[in-house]
C-alpha cells in the first residue's frame, strides 16, 4: 500500500475514533478506576503543576495513583513531580523496547504514587497513529490503580480532545486572563463539537453538526443554539438527542494564579456564560492562589505539595480534591 | 443563546428553584458580575446586545425571586415544586464555598451582611478603611455649640447655599479598568467620590434627618455622580436606582435588599451608612409596609 492511502485509512479512523474505546468503557474486567484528565487550550497554564499535585494529593490520602505524562513532545510532568530524567518512558512503550506498560510506570517519592513520563521522546511521538492509541488505552486500562490522571497537552488535537472527553473528570486550567479565557472557550467548543460529532444517537444528524463546526456554514449556524434548532427542525427526536448528549459533557474548571477576588469570580462567570451560550453545565471546581512557592519549588525540582505542605497552595489542592471527589465518586471519598 | 426563550427565572440566575435568599442574592450579583461590561468572561463569546438581553432578564429574575410573594406567585403559576420557604437549602454549600463573606442565614443577618460588606470585592485583601466616619468627625466638632437637629433652619439655609453656588467636588479620577488592575497585581478599591472637604454638602448632610429618596438623589447630583456611574460601581441596577430616588417602591425588591441598596448607596456617596438606610427604611414602613 503506498504510504498516501495509509495515511488518508489513518486519518480516517482518526477522525472516526470510537469514542467508546477508553479506559474503564471498553474492558468491563479491568480493575475499577476512575480517570481524570487535565486539558487547557494554552501552554504554560499550569497543567503540569496541577496533574502533578492532583495526583500527589490523591494518593497522600491512600489512593493508588497513576500519573501519566500525554504531552507527549512537551513533556513536563516529570519535573513537576521531583523524579530525574527518566530512563523508561512511553516511546519505549511504543517501540515495543519493553515488554508492558508496567515496565514504564516508574515510582516517585510519594508512597501511592507512579508516574509515566513522556520524555525522551523520540522524533514523531507527538503524532501518536490510532492503533497506538488504543493499545495504550487498553494497557492503561489494565493498570492496579484507583485513579489515573493525564497531564494532557495544550491545544486541540484530535487525540487531546479525545482523552478529555473520555476521561471521568475532565478538568480544564486557565488563567484569568483574555487570551487564556479565550483559549479555554475554544477548547470547549472543539471538544463538544468533537463530542456531538462522535455520538452514535445523533449519526442522522452528522451533515449539520459538520456544518456547525465551519463557522461560515450556508445554513447560518452561528452557535449552538442554532444548532438545536436545526437539528428540532429536522426531526424533535434528534433535536432532544442532541441536548441529552449535551448534557453528557461536564468539564470541570480551574482557574490558576488568582491574585484577586475578581479573579475567582471569572470563573462563575465562564460557568453561566457557558450554560447560557453552549447550553453545557460547567463545574468551577477551585482556583489557585498566585503564589511564588511554584516558581521556587519547579526551579528546585521539588513536588510543590512537599516541598510547601503548609501553604495556602497545598490546601488549595486538598479543597479541589474534595470538591471533585464530592460530586464525582461520593465512595472512594478517602481524602485526609 | 441556548434555550434563552424558554429559560426560567432559576435558570437564568442560575439556581435551584429551592435556592435561599441568600443563594438568590449571591446569584444575583454573580449574574451581574458575569455579564457587566467589562467582563472579561465574556470574551469571544457574547456580543452588547446578547450581554443586555441577559442583563434584562436577570433583573426581572431577581425583583420576582427576591420578593417571597411574587416567588410564590411564580412558582405556582411555573408548576415549579419547592418549599419556597427561607430555609437554606442543602445545595448552600456550593454557593458557600468560594464566598467570603456569607455564611449567616437569618434575614436580619443577611440584611446586615449586605450593609455591611461589598459582595463583589476585596474580600481576599484588607478593605481601605471607611473614611465616611472621619470626615464626618470634623464638622461635628465644629459645629458643637449648634444641636445637630435644628433642622428646618439649618436645613433651609444649607439648600439655599447650595442652590446659589456651583458643587464644587472635582470629578473622579479616570477608573483603570478593573482587570487591569488585577494583572498588576493592584487591589485597589477606587472610590468614586473624591474626599470631599466642601463643608456645604457635609453641613447639608450633618443635619439631614429622613434620608428619603430626593436627599440621595440631591447629594448625588452635588457630588457630580450620574445614575450610569453609581450604578457601574455599586453594580445595583440603574433601574432600582431610579426608584430609590423617586421612592417608587412597588419596583423595588422586597425590604430587607432595599435596605442593603441604601446602604451601598450611601456608602458610595460617602454619607452615614447605618443613619440612612434607618431614615429611608423608617420611611419606607411607614408608607409602604401596611
Amino acid at each position: 500500500m503506498s504510504s498516501l492511502s495509509e495515511t488518508t485509512v489513518q486519518n480516517q479512523k482518526e477522525m472516526n475514533t470510537d469514542v467508546n474505546s477508553t479506559p474503564n468503557k471498553s474492558t468491563p474486567n479491568a480493575p475499577k478506576k476512575q480517570v481524570w484528565a487535565i486539558g487547557g487550550g494554552k501552554g504554560g497554564v499550569g497543567k503540569s503543576l496541577i496533574s502533578a499535585n492532583l495526583a500527589i494529593t490523591l494518593a497522600q490520602s491512600g489512593n493508588k495513583v497513576a500519573a501519566i505524562d500525554l504531552d507527549l513532545g512537551c513533556a513536563n510532568l516529570h519535573t513537576c513531580l521531583g523524579v530525574d530524567i527518566p530512563s523508561v518512558t512511553l516511546s519505549d512503550f511504543f517501540s515495543k523496547r519493553v515488554e508492558s506498560i508496567e515496565d514504564v510506570l516508574i515510582p516517585t517519592t510519594i508512597r501511592n504514587l507512579k508516574m509515566i513520563s513522556g520524555a525522551q521522546d523520540s522524533i514523531g511521538v507527538a503524532n501518536l497513529k490510532h492503533t497506538q492509541k488504543s493499545k495504550l488505552i487498553e494497557s492503561l486500562t489494565q493498570l492496579d490503580t484507583d485513579f489515573l490522571v493525564f497531564d494532557l497537552g495544550a491545544g486541540t488535537s484530535y487525540n487531546t480532545l479525545d482523552f478529555f472527553l473520555n476521561a471521568d473528570v475532565g478538568i480544564l486550567v486557565l488563567l484569568p486572563e483574555p487570551t487564556s479565557i479565550e483559549n479555554t472557550y475554544r477548547f470547549i467548543k472543539s471538544a463538544y463539537y468533537r463530542k456531538l460529532k462522535l455520538a452514535e444517537s445523533l449519526f442522522e444528524i452528522r451533515p449539520l453538526i459538520d456544518m456547525a463546526m465551519d463557522q461560515k456554514n450556508t445554513l447560518g449556524i452561528r452557535s449552538p443554539a442554532d444548532l438545536v434548532r436545526e437539528a428540532t427542525k429536522f426531526s424533535p427526536e434528534m433535536g432532544n438527542a442532541l441536548r441529552e448528549e449535551i448534557s453528557k459533557f461536564k468539564p470541570k474548571l480551574i482557574i490558576n494564579q488568582t491574585r484577586t477576588q475578581s479573579d475567582v469570580d471569572i470563573g462563575f462567570s465562564i460557568k453561566s456564560v457557558c450554560k447560557k451560550y453552549f447550553g453545557v453545565d460547567v463545574e468551577f471546581v477551585g482556583y489557585l492562589e498566585y503564589d511564588s512557592a511554584v516558581w521556587q519549588s519547579v526551579r528546585r525540582k521539588r513536588p510543590l505539595c512537599l516541598e510547601f505542605p503548609n501553604s495556602k497552595l497545598a490546601s488549595n489542592f486538598q479543597r479541589i480534591t474534595r470538591h471533585i471527589l464530592q460530586k464525582n465518586n461520593p465512595a472512594k471519598l478517602a481524602v485526609t | 443563546m441556548f434555550d434563552f426563550e424558554s429559560q426560567n427565572y432559576y435558570e437564568i440566575l442560575d439556581i435551584k428553584p429551592d435556592a435561599s435568599p441568600t443563594e438568590i442574592r449571591n446569584a444575583y450579583f454573580r449574574a451581574k458580575t458575569a455579564y457587566s461590561k467589562d467582563s472579561e468572561a465574556l470574551y469571544s463569546i457574547f456580543d452588547e446586545h446578547e450581554t443586555q438581553l441577559v442583563l434584562e432578564k436577570v433583573e426581572q429574575a431577581y425583583l420576582v425571586l427576591s420578593n417571597p410573594e411574587k416567588r410564590k406567585e411564580y412558582d405556582k403559576f411555573h408548576g415549579i415544586l419547592s418549599t419556597g420557604s427561607l430555609q437554606p437549602s442543602s445545595a448552600t454549600k456550593e454557593s458557600g464555598t468560594f464566598s467570603f463573606t456569607n455564611k449567616s442565614s437569618s434575614l436580619q443577618d443577611d440584611a446586615a451582611q449586605i450593609a455591611a460588606s461589598n459582595v463583589l470585592s476585596g474580600s481576599l485583601f484588607e478593605e481601605i478603611p471607611n473614611r465616611t466616619a472621619a470626615e464626618t468627625e470634623q464638622p461635628r466638632s465644629s459645629q458643637q455649640d449648634t444641636s445637630q437637629y435644628s433642622t428646618p433652619r439649618t436645613l433651609s439655609e444649607a439648600s439655599q447655599h447650595t442652590e446659589i453656588r456651583e458643587p464644587e467636588t472635582k470629578r473622579p479620577e479616570p477608573e483603570l479598568s478593573k482587570s487591569y488592575e488585577n494583572k498588576l497585581g493592584i487591589v485597589r478599591r477606587i472610590d468614586i467620590v473624591n474626599v470631599s472637604k466642601d463643608p456645604e454638602i457635609e453641613s447639608l448632610i450633618q443635619s439631614e434627618v429622613e434620608f428619603r429618596g430626593a436627599f440621595l438623589k440631591k447629594i448625588r447630583e452635588l457630588r457630580g455622580i450620574s445614575i450610569d456611574e453609581l450604578s457601574e460601581f455599586t453594580k445595583i441596577g440603574k433601574n432600582y436606582l431610579n426608584c430609590v430616588e423617586s421612592e417608587e417602591f412597588e419596583n423595588l425588591p422586597a425590604a430587607v435588599y432595599v435596605r442593603g441598596f441604601i446602604s451601598q448607596i450611601a456608602k458610595a456617596l460617602k454619607i452615614p451608612a447605618d443613619k440612612t438606610a434607618q431614615g429611608y427604611m423608617d420611611h419606607y414602613k411607614k408608607t409602604y409596609l401596611k
